[in-house]
């Protein structure tokens, strides 16, 4: 991949964006295959099962609507972390629990208790977990299935009492005509989904130590870390419905962090993130390697480089900056499940911009969007955000969402809405008052009239030129909160952040150039796009040939706590909901960006020894 | 705070409320003679077993990281000399923790986790020993960023380069943090009324100590099988919750000052628990839970006594059961042994920690009363971590070196009734210019002054059979139906903020009604609660023999182990509250009928 009046440290970074799409699956060898369960057997599948049944057909509080769905969600999950930073372990962490997860329903499919928040009693959603044995006790497992089924009722009925008194005097909207909940058709699996076994923090730790010398030799660095996750989770799912299923989430992840103070002294960082189904899915050491040497270029690069003014005007969104994109500015409005009554405006501001526009146009006519869950694979490689059911047991269907920028069809939980009824398989997260959004998995961004790289960018400065501008702005990555932030701003200054910033504001770019008309890049600090609104994706007005694919963990929280909080000291995220993004380069008409001084500080005292 | 652990929630007492014209106790309680009944001279057995500080000294055992510390800091002081804002002290401590946890319910294991974590804790002091960034802020909402916990990472092994790097790299952070600490204070210095207050930090001598590594040793087969055994065994009676856990920790020390203290210690511990729980027939949740700490995993106890301490509490668990709910009361009571050492942790203990007598925040119960009487004169009062071992039993609160860096001392507290002193960290109060080696803190937070072994010993001590007899004297002679003892104690917290009353409060599991006819009565629900001045003047008695509370105790410089000894203790008169009674029903359902066959008498 060559292109003309490219510098130095921009050959670096291609390298870096480049990498992880080539770990194809015609490379992979078949991997060691990951034991069965030991602690949720058929056993204790029958044991809270016929807790089940008896809950659905004796448990009734009298004067209070009974359970017409029972849901239990068992989870067993095996997490192995390691992080090292200049060739010695700084974290190591083995985490295994299994537990249960109880969702009641009270009323009927037409009305219940569910999407609802009571004021200030957002813990009441008619969902309970309890933690289960490690070691198989069908005994122990229906007498959990029992407590917790006994919680999620009563607070099921809590919910159901505020939701009518809310429904009832119109503050909630009045009487919806829409259901509350859909039938789903029952699935029943007897055999286990066979993943490729964990690697252990042994083997992790060994490579992440020796993967994390690399940045030895490279004084100007602050700070620097190797992270490895293995992590696997069995799921079943039962219901009163009769499904009975089980499916698994397998990943493995390698991520690189390292971060300086540029000359007039502001924080900068740089990231380097792949997730696979398995260890073969990675880079190679030696493409690890030679990625750690390239970010350590391109860190040092950003030292010199400026801060950017504010600017308004053409943006080219490149590899991942395009996935940043998608992730962060077009993926959170698929969704078509309604927000729950009584969310904060805050929280229900962030997404789904696109409930009631089917039919519509929403986006740019050269778009075309498809989000599937059934898939492994996108044009051949890895992705890891399919599965055999979602997080209500419901087998997936793969959505075409947008067509030529006309919105098809949104991505549905078992919680309608006025245009669609029926789940589409795409229930990912728990939201406040107790049901599961529909949400992105396997997202692809397909484009037509598509052009090179460096037909876009010829377009974009005759855009720019168009709008008066000396240059225009391209961006090639965004921060990942969960993944960099380990800020060294001071508490005090950290709260002042969260209170100033603009919840609906994208991650800050930390690869962003100048592009000027004579071709030249110059690499920029501080770019902070502003909100980007749906409506600047109608003005999508170029897309590119080749498509970039990002595997990642979508954080469950909002990402300005994330930045505020990051991952923890050193810690790995690997916790998150497995999604990718695939999505050729975009380019947008018209965005505002401002320059941020975020990190500012004075250098150190003293040189690192 | 003090509980036992995995015992009741604990709760942070924040100063959120200002109550304005609440007076001072305006002069030191004095017991009256008439009010003390005529005891003999008998002290409580007190036999220790002391290790001195310097014991284990070994300077061949000193790791490599002490030296790489000692390197790191002392480039670091050179160049902080030359700073515009200088920190004239730099600590390092990393700590190294091993952690082995393994539990079972109903026989299943249910906790299994063996951790390996390092982290570091970096203290630099910027401005002078008399007014430094550890100032007390007044400012409450800059004030309370400063209770975060703040780990710094520091990575495994003994590698010059990435342990120096990351020393290097957490010193820059805490440096800035501090200075920008220092220029908040020195700016509410100039626009307050801020009147002086003795030094901020106090020059303590240079300790040099080298303890070599300790080694987590036990068998986790047979404590695999022994927990699922011990939690079937568990379930029985009235139980329908059964768990038993084990824990061991090696943890090690390393720490490097600018004063020139080196210490490396390193030491084990172990924890046995066992925990049975019902829901009373009113819905009330009661449990029973029984803790034995040792140095070692093979110094718990073995499955017979195990077994018996099971048994103890499953029959107190029956017996709760079936107690009737305490009402409101007022009167005289016994507080058991290890009762009336959680009492006098909560009552007294926090009351004496050096830095409660300085920040202007804190109630300062006995600041002006050294000198004064604050209890009986047959009780003395002192603080000692050298202490191993107390009439058999470990001490929780034993260490050799506090957490910054000074020798573990004892400390007289109260001599004959009279107080004498306040445990210290390196916050000098008035009249108190030194450490006297109890500045303790969880990893990750500033240390404070804390208890380590607080123990009271009685000049005169009467047997239990007597101390009961006195009870009912003193039920008659305030013309009361009934008195009360307690036995055992949950645990329990006090407030010692300013803005609100200085009260305590101790939670008691095993609670008695004691008639003038002698019969006692279990009942539950109980709550004391108090005000420390009034009820230390109302102790009027003591009993034999002394015992002890091990636990954690929780405060401001976050979770540290403690022991608590004491006498049984008569007290004139105490107020009694019913406990808080969560609204929690029975479960609509009987118990499934597969749980009930894991019972081994029948269904709750």
């Amino acid at each position: 991949m060559f292109r003309p009046f490219v510098t130095t440290s921009a050959v670096a970074l291609l390298s870096l964006l480049t990498l992880g799409t080539t770990a194809n699956a015609k490379r992979v060898p078949p991997p060691a295959m990951a034991p069965t369960s030991s602690s949720v057997t058929p056993e204790i599948l029958d044991a809270v099962g016929a807790e089940l049944e008896r809950a659905m057909s004796s448990m009734r509080i009298p004067g209070a609507p009974a359970p017409y769905f029972i849901g239990y969600k068992l989870t067993e999950v095996d997490v192995h972390d390691v992080v090292a930073s200049l060739g010695s372990i700084t974290d190591d962490q083995n985490r295994d629990f299994t537990g249960l997860e109880a969702h009641v329903h009270i009323g009927s499919y037409e009305k219940d208790n569910s999407n609802f928040v009571p004021s200030q009693r957002e813990g009441l959603d008619g969902v309970t977990n309890i933690g289960l044995a490690l070691e198989a006790s069908p005994a122990r497992a229906r007498r959990s299935a029992w407590l917790a089924t006994d919680g999620a009722y009563k607070e099921a009925i809590a919910q159901w009492q505020a939701k009518s008194e809310a429904m009832a005097s119109g503050v909630a909207g009045g009487a919806s005509k829409i259901a509350s909940y859909t039938k789903a058709t029952p699935v029943v699996t007897e055999k286990p989904v066979q993943v490729p076994k964990l690697q252990t923090n042994d083997e992790l730790g060994e490579r992440a130590m020796r993967l994390s010398n690399a940045f030895r030799k490279y004084d100007f660095i602050r700070d620097s870390h190797v992270g490895l996750t293995s992590f696997l989770e069995n799921r079943w799912y039962l219901n009163s419905e009769g499904t009975n299923a089980t499916d698994t989430r397998r990943v493995e992840g390698l991520l690189i962090v390292a971060t300086a103070q540029a000359n007039d002294g502001q924080e900068i960082a740089v990231y380097f993130s792949r997730y696979a189904r398995s260890r073969q899915g990675l880079p190679t050491d030696a493409e690890i390697e030679s990625q750690i040497h390239a970010m350590s270029k391109q860190l040092d690069a950003m030292r010199s480089a400026p801060l950017v003014t504010n600017y308004t005007g053409p943006v080219l969104f490149e590899g991942d900056g395009a996935v940043g994109a998608v992730r962060h500015s077009l993926a959170p409005h698929l969704s078509g499940t309604p927000p729950p009554v009584g969310i904060s405006s805050t929280e229900a501001l962030i997404a789904g911009k696109l409930a009631g526009r089917q039919g519509l146009k929403v986006i740019s006519d050269l778009l075309t969007v498809v989000d599937d869950p059934t898939t492994s694979t996108v044009e051949n490689r890895f992705v890891i955000g399919g599965y055999k059911f979602d997080d209500e047991g419901v087998a997936p269907k793969r959505v075409q969402v947008i067509k030529d920028g006309k919105l098809e069809e949104l991505l549905m939980s078992r919680t309608p809405s006025t245009d669609q009824a029926m789940s589409n398989g795409h229930a990912r997260l728990l939201m406040p008052g107790g049901v599961y959004r529909g949400a992105a998995t396997n997202l692809s961004v397909k484009g037509k009239k598509t052009q090179s790289r460096a037909q876009l960018r010829k377009k974009l400065l005759a855009e720019a030129k168009s709008q008066g501008l000396p240059y225009a702005i391209i961006i090639k990555q965004f921060d990942d909160a969960e993944i960099t932030s380990n800020t060294e701003i001071s508490r005090v200054a950290k709260v002042q952040l969260l209170q100033s910033m603009n919840p609906q504001s994208p991650p800050p770019a930390t690869v962003a150039y100048r592009l000027y008309p004579d071709g030249r890049e110059e690499l920029v600090r501080g770019v902070q796009l502003e909100p980007v609104d749906m409506r600047a994706w109608r003005d999508v007005m170029g897309v590119g040939k080749k498509r970039t694919l990002k595997n990642f963990l979508a954080t469950t929280e909002s990402p300005f706590f994330k930045l505020i909080t990051g991952a923890g000291p050193g810690r790995v995220p690997s916790a998150g909901i497995e999604s990718s993004i695939t999505t050729p380069d975009l380019l947008f008409r018209e965005l505002d960006l401002k320059a941020s001084k975020y990190g500012l500080r004075p250098p150190p005292l003293l040189p690192a020894p | 705070m003090f509980r036992k652990i995995g015992g009741l929630a604990a709760i942070v007492l924040l100063p959120s409320l200002l109550l304005s014209g609440c007076p001072k106790p305006s002069s030191a309680p004095t017991p009256k003679a008439a009010d003390k009944p005529v005891v003999p001279a008998v002290p409580a057995r007190v036999e220790t077993e002391i290790t001195e500080p310097l014991t284990g000294h070994d300077p061949s055992a000193a790791s490599p990281l002490l030296e790489i510390m000692a390197k790191e800091n002392a480039r670091w002081m050179k160049t902080f000399k030359a700073s515009p804002a200088p920190a004239y002290f730099l600590g390092y401590t990393i700590h190294d923790k091993q952690i082995i946890a393994l539990g079972a319910e109903s026989g299943a294991l249910t906790v299994d986790a063996s951790e390996t974590h390092r982290a570091l804790d970096v203290e630099v002091r910027v401005g002078t020993p008399q007014i430094d960034n550890r100032h007390p802020i007044q400012d409450g909402r800059i004030a309370q960023y400063a209770s975060f916990q703040h780990l710094g990472i520091v990575p495994k092994g003994e590698d010059p380069k990435a342990i120096s790097h990351h020393l290097w790299l957490e010193t820059d952070k805490r440096f800035r943090e501090a200075a920008l600490n220092t220029r908040i204070i020195m700016t509410e210095q100039q626009i307050g009324s801020a009147k002086e207050l003795p030094p901020d930090f106090s020059h303590e001598k240079t300790e040099t100590f080298i303890q070599p590594l300790g080694n987590l040793e036990w068998n986790r087969t047979d404590w695999e099988q022994r927990m699922r055994d011990c939690s079937e065994g568990a379930m029985t009676g009235v139980a329908t919750r059964g768990s038993c856990r084990v824990y061991a920790e090696l943890n090690t020390i390393y720490y490097v000052n600018s004063e020139g203290s080196t210490i490396q210690k390193s030491w084990t511990t172990a924890r046995l628990e066992l925990s049975v729980g019902v829901k009373a027939d009113d819905g009330m949740p009661l449990s029973r839970l029984e803790q034995s700490f040792a140095p070692t995993v093979a110094g718990l106890p073995d499955v017979a006594e195990q077994n018996r301490l099971l048994g103890v509490i499953a029959k107190d668990l029956d017996d709760l059961h079936k107690a009737p709910i305490v009402t409101p009361w007022v009167g005289p009571v016994i507080l058991e042994g290890r009762a009336a050492a959680v009492f006098f942790h909560e009552v007294f203990g926090h009351r004496i920690e050096g830095h409660r007598q300085k920040n202007p925040t804190f109630g300062k119960t006995f600041t002006e009363m050294i000198g004064k009487r604050i209890m009986p004169e047959w009780l003395t009062v002192y603080d000692d971590p050298r202490v191993r071992k107390l009439n058999d039993t470990y001490l929780n609160g034993f260490f050799h070196f506090d957490d910054e860096g000074v020798r573990a001392q004892r400390v007289p507290l109260v001599d004959k009734g009279v107080l004498k002193g306040f445990v210290m960290g390196r916050s000098p109060i008035e009249g108190f210019p030194q450490s006297n080696g109890h500045g303790r803190a969880e990893a990750g937070l500033p240390p404070v002054a804390r208890q380590g072994n607080l123990i009271a010993e009685a000049s005169e001590t009467v047997s239990k059979e007597e101390l009961y007899a006195e009870l009912v004297k003193e039920v008659n002679a305030q013309g009361k139906e009934f008195g009360m003892v307690f036995t055992d104690i949950s645990g329990g917290y006090t407030n010692t903020s300013t803005f609100s009353s200085q009260t305590f409060k101790v939670q008691p599991i095993m609670a008695y009604r004691v008639y003038a006819d002698g019969r006692k009565e279990l009942v539950r629900g109980v709550d004391i609660s108090g005000l420390p001045l009034s009820v230390l003047d109302n102790v009027v008695a003591a009993g034999r023999p002394l015992e002890t509370f091990n636990g954690m105790c929780g405060a401001e410089s976050g979770w540290v182990p403690v022991s608590a000894s004491s006498p049984s203790l008569l007290v004139k008169t105490v107020e009694v509250e019913r406990g808080f009674e969560p609204n929690n029903s029975d479960p609509v359902l009987p118990p499934p009928s597969s749980a009930i066959s894991a019972h081994a008498s029948g269904a709750p």
